[in-house]
């Protein structure tokens, strides 16, 4: 028992130190702490595709097992964790967009493929907050999400998109402003 | 807007009602935000946003991973006993290692052959033999050469008698002694 207890006063950045020497209750630790979170933001930042979430926190787990060595001591884990699941979300927007493009450009020709159809059209959840974000780039949606679905400080933001901190301010403040004017011009619509 | 009245306004709508709020915070929220109304849609806002942290993932991703990282992690005595030699040597080895780590650190008795020559007093017995007359009796002693081993673990042998760490009454009456000789 006191072994557990142990894993679980260790810092991130130290469970990623025993990581990088094989330690597997280490693993199963830093994943127990991170799994749920980083699901939660593939989660709205993937067009609230479930399925899509979980296979992309496997992935970035898959990444940290066959590559520990790209943690480096000077990192802080959340946000070095956060950065490697806003690139590959960045990855998924643009094979996304491919898609839809070559999707356009078929129907453009007359060629339909129902298999080709993307997720995004079914399983967006409609409500208004997911709508509003869903109209963000995806940059924008990571740095809204990350500030406050995942509370992470300005600091951490500034280190996970390698921007200064007074970047990080004023891009929050437009985004809070611009997903309230969405929200509100979609009640308006509603109403209408 | 500098840094801490951003975070200001942000603790604001994420742990209090627009009615809660100071004098000076309401000033500071009609500033940068233009009021209640906005106030409190920011507040939902922020609430739904966190309501969404976590999300919980299912057990078969976990168990995948803790086998992949299970297997990328094998020690090298692993891979070398399952891919690299043969069942059977493996085996041999294995007795070998267990037999030489026992040798090595099994604790052996150091077995010494002394003769001795032990003063036994005469035993004897009496048996009542009826002779025939005249039978020239020869008297036979038989010595047997009995060995003793003595089994011990020899310490480390002191070369020089020391008084060191005995008391100090200890080593008076040691003196004494040597010196009267008694």
């Amino acid at each position: 028992m006191g072994l557990f207890t142990a894993y679980h006063k260790k810092t991130d950045e130290t469970l990623m130190v025993l990581i990088q020497n094989g330690d597997h209750r280490a693993f199963q630790n830093l994943y127990d702490r991170y799994a749920t979170r980083l699901n939660g933001f593939f989660f709205k930042m993937l067009w609230s595709d479930a399925e899509m979430a979980e296979d992309f926190v496997q992935d970035l787990f898959t990444k940290i097992i066959d590559r520990p060595e790209l943690f480096k001591a000077e990192y802080k884990v959340k946000p070095w964790l956060f950065q490697i699941a806003a690139n590959m979300c960045k990855n998924a927007y643009r094979k996304n967009s491919f898609e839809r493009a070559y999707r356009q450009h078929l129907e453009s020709e007359g060629i339909h493929l129902a298999h080709i159809e993307t997720k995004l059209d079914h399983s967006i959840q409609f409500d208004l907050l997911s709508k509003a974000m869903n109209n963000l780039e995806e940059d924008n949606r990571s740095i809204f999400l990350l500030r406050y679905q995942q509370d992470m400080t300005i600091e951490e933001l500034s280190e996970t998109f390698d921007i200064p901190t007074g970047t990080v301010k004023s891009r929050l403040f437009n985004l809070r402003k611009q997903l309230l004017t969405a929200i509100e011009d979609q009640k308006t619509t509603n109403h209408e | 807007m500098n840094n801490d009245q951003l975070l200001k306004i942000d603790h604001l709508i994420q742990t209090k009602h627009y009615e809660e709020l100071s004098q000076e915070d309401k000033l500071l929220i009609e500033e940068h935000l233009g009021g209640k109304k906005s106030f409190e849609q920011y507040r939902i806002l922020f609430k739904e946003t966190y309501a969404t942290q976590e999300r919980p993932v299912s057990r078969s991703v976990a168990n995948n991973l803790s086998t992949r990282f299970k297997q990328k992690n094998r020690p090298v005595w692993y891979s070398l006993f399952n891919y690299r030699i043969p069942a059977y040597a493996s085996i041999m080895l294995i007795a070998l290692i267990m037999t030489a780590s026992w040798w090595w650190t099994t604790n052996h008795p150091n077995m010494i052959e002394v003769t001795k020559e032990v003063y036994l007093p005469g035993k004897t017995d009496t048996l009542l033999v009826q002779l025939p007359p005249d039978t020239i009796v020869i008297e036979k002693v038989i010595q047997k050469t009995i060995p003793v081993y003595i089994t011990s673990n020899v310490p480390a042998e002191k070369t020089q008698e020391s008084t060191e760490g005995s008391s100090l009454a200890e080593q008076q009456d040691l003196t004494e002694f040597l010196v009267s000789g008694r």
